[in-house]
């Protein structure tokens, strides 16, 4: 299944609970149509992984999901041979090797009767596929999400280059493997530290902010649904306001979500600065910043919007 | 189409952002298969493959606006590097009143400016050029560091009577100053407090720390605004999470030790006896032990918070920070910054009761301290990191002390706010403690800081 336009795009992502601004599900589209792997920066929280969640939701495609981190190597996102299911098997089929080799006048020779069966024991039956292999031999089209590549080390940045560039895998003892179906790739990044310019002209590039406030109230209202208007525009007032504030760590979407469900489940209706400094937690996850906000709290929720 | 890209990437490209053509080739192809295009979706699709960093974002608006809505250059803003000077605002009035310009008392600054004002930007700049690049033979008599303060004092002046002499004449014609007689006063102000740039920027060049906000990161500590401080401050913290990461890293691939038989046999009875997994022995890295002193007296202090923050944001890299702050006398401030977050820090660190900041710095007295009280601090490991101009006020300097502390320390770099022309002006004792330093350099901005503390990581 694929999009007709760009307008298709946005309407199957809202259908999915994903509110995507214009340039998103152009970019989307963009990737879609080209096959070239959408390389998603931003900072934390502001629905990158959603993204990649939300088109393989609308697109129902499996997502097949790798999330890096440091020391990430091919042996745990390609391939890896399962050497204790060969040695098993070898144990179990050891008369017949003996049968082979029956007869045989040299140990030369038996090496050489051996060796017209190794492929028994180098066969796709002994690879254990890890993600990305998963994602290229799926006979069906996946989306692959490659999380937080940032956090993974420059090697596994230089390996990724072969793998987004043309879909193909080399496994030595078997050949090379060509894809079945393209899939579709996001990758994530906290911009904690900058990708090589290589990866990043291999991707289109997508930047995500925070949203704006309209379109904050329209994620929380399709995230928690049946939250009140008044309350919904004063968190979101307020999420303003703290964003604006000078934090070690700013509160993003998912916090704004968390702190709406949390106010609903205590049934506050009016966010007052009591109530707000109850549930502070959830926004603010450093002491020195909860204890900055608790102090502007008066006047964060001093002017409520009209 | 595909002409408009080229161009545009053309630009990008003359603006200092890397676009390839394959770059170019994505693009266009991605616009031929959007369905239909409008304005918003065309600049998604080009943005999403000619930007690709956050950090560049302004500059591409910039251009991208230039070339497809031929919007005006408003002047405000980072420049491309290097450019700042040639951007030379376009005034409106043509006929300057030439006596208002030139003033009652015309001298060598006021004409310059004058002519400046009135479209030759020449002479003002070859003038300024020569105040920024004059070095004086030190005066027997009268020691000081003050002339190149005071001769960029009067163009600064010249730059103020001009301003109020030009407000005037308009009042009295009964309009308004305009706006680019306004943005030229400005420019001609801030050339003449711009610091000059005092390495040659072709010779010196690690595209490593590059951070593309290269005016900010050259910009002395000592000339930021508030705002500012707090972008450079952000900066940092990105820069210094960068080089924490590169430092893991590497000290990884150092780890590496010799071959662990024991646990290697073990491993191997999994498979049969058959070693297929080597376990390596891994060696704790070997990290410096810096002790870093801080003079916080005056122009000093804006440099050294830095400083300290940084050694103290970079603590897992060292085997031990610790940390003195001065100005007559000696005081340890380790344990604020380990316990506290920058700002509760540094406030308490000035409220120790050994600082006081209206006494004299006294460098000899210093030294004499920490050798004597802080023995401890020093050994054969550490890294003796002295922060401050080593004006001594003319107190006796005592070198023999710094000598001695150097025999018990790895190495001594003094680190000075004075770029070196001014080393031998006024009460700057630097000659005489440079025979016991084994490095001497300068360090004003955040750019030269990076760039020393990741040769000391690293």
């Amino acid at each position: 299944m694929s999009f007709a336009s760009i307008e298709a795009v946005q309407k199957a992502l809202e259908t999915a609970g994903y509110m995507a601004d214009g340039s998103t599900a152009t970019l989307v589209f963009v990737a879609l149509a080209t096959g070239k792997p959408l390389l998603v920066e931003g900072p934390a929280g502001v629905g990158k992984t959603q993204l990649a969640k939300s088109v393989a939701r609308c697109l129902e495609r499996p997502l097949i999901r790798l999330q890096c981190y440091e020391g990430l190597d091919e042996s745990k996102a390609l391939y890896e041979w399962e050497y204790a299911k060969q040695l098993l098997y070898t144990q179990m089929v050891k008369e017949n090797i003996q049968s082979i080799t029956r007869g045989a006048d040299s140990l030369a020779q038996a090496v050489d009767r051996i060796s017209l069966h190794e492929d028994a024991f180098f066969s796709e039956r002994f690879i254990q596929p890890r993600p990305l292999l998963q994602a290229i031999l799926s006979p069906e089209p996946t989306v692959l999400l490659i999380d937080e590549v940032d956090k993974s080390d420059p090697e596994f940045e230089a390996f990724l280059l072969e793998l987004l560039s043309d879909f193909t895998v080399t496994i030595p003892e078997l050949g090379t493997r060509k894809p079945v179906t393209l899939p579709l790739v996001f990758l994530t990044s906290n911009n904690y530290r900058d990708m090589s310019d290589a990866l990043k002209r291999r991707c289109i590039h997508l930047y995500m902010d925070y949203p704006d406030p309209g379109r904050e109230a329209a994620i929380v209202e399709a995230r928690v649904p049946g939250i009140r208007r008044r309350l919904l525009e004063q968190i979101i007032h307020a999420m303003g306001g703290i964003r604006n504030l000078e934090l070690k760590k700013r509160p993003c979407i998912s916090e704004t979500i968390d702190w709406a469900r949390a106010l609903m489940a205590l049934e506050i209706k009016e966010l007052t600065p009591e109530a707000a400094g109850q549930t502070l937690g959830l926004v603010c996850k450093y002491k020195g910043d909860h204890d900055r906000v608790a102090q502007a709290l008066d006047q964060l929720l001093d002017s409520p919007p009209c | 189409m595909l002409n408009a890209l080229t161009g545009f990437a053309a630009c990008l490209r003359s603006y200092g952002l890397g676009v390839s053509t394959g770059e170019v080739l994505d693009c266009s192809r991605a616009l031929a298969a959007l369905p239909q295009l409008d304005a918003a979706r065309f600049k998604a699709v080009v943005q999403g493959h000619f930007l690709k960093s956050h950090r560049d974002r302004d500059r591409f608006l910039r251009v991208y606006d230039l070339f497809f809505h031929g919007g005006a250059w408003d002047g405000g803003g980072d420049s491309p590097p290097g450019m700042e000077i040639l951007d030379f605002p376009i005034s409106e009035f043509n006929d300057p009143p030439p006596d208002i310009l030139a003033g009652d008392t015309p001298d060598a600054d006021t004409q310059a400016l004058a002519q400046f004002m009135a479209n030759d930007p020449q002479p003002f700049l070859s003038r300024i050029q020569a105040l920024q690049t004059r070095a004086e033979a030190p005066s027997p008599l009268f020691r000081s560091n003050l002339s190149q303060l005071t001769s960029r004092l009067g163009m600064v002046m010249a730059v103020d009577r001009m301003a109020s002499r030009l407000r005037l004449w308009f009042d009295d014609q009964g309009q308004a100053l305009p706006p680019g007689v306004a943005a030229r006063l400005e420019r001609a102000r801030q050339l003449a407090v711009r610091e000059p740039v005092t390495e040659n920027p072709a010779l010196v060049r690690d595209g490593e720390d590059g951070s593309g906000d290269g005016d900010l990161a050259r910009r002395s500590f000592a000339n930021l605004s508030g705002p500012e401080l707090i972008q450079v401050r952000a900066l940092m913290a990105e820069w210094v999470r960068r080089l924490k990461d590169r430092a893991g890293r590497r000290y990884r691939v150092r780890r590496k030790g010799g071959l662990d038989l024991k646990k290697t046999l073990r491993r191997a009875a999994r498979y049969q006896g058959v070693p297929l997994d080597l376990v390596f022995r891994e060696q704790p890295p070997k990290r410096g032990r810096v002790t870093a002193l801080c003079d916080v007296s005056g122009s000093v202090w804006s440099t050294a918070r830095f400083m300290l923050q940084i050694l103290h944001s970079l603590q897992d890299c060292f085997a031990r920070v610790r940390s003195f702050v001065f100005v007559s006398d000696l005081a340890e401030v380790t344990d604020y910054f380990t316990d506290h977050d920058i700002d509760t820090a540094v406030s308490q660190a000035l409220a120790c009761p050994e600082i006081n900041l209206a006494q004299r710095t006294d460098y000899g007295r210093v030294f004499h301290q920490l050798h004597r009280e802080h023995a401890p601090a020093l050994d054969r490991k550490t890294t003796l990191l002295i922060l401050g101009d080593g004006r001594s006020n003319h107190y006796n300097p005592q070198a023999h002390v710094l000598e001695s502390i150097r025999d018990k320390c790895r190495r001594i770099i003094w680190l000075t706010p004075e770029p070196t022309a001014q080393w031998s002006l006024g009460d700057c004792e630097l000659p005489t403690y440079a025979a016991h330093c084994h490095e001497i350099r300068t360090l004003r901005n955040l750019e030269q800081l990076s760039r020393f503390v990741t040769e000391l990581v690293l």
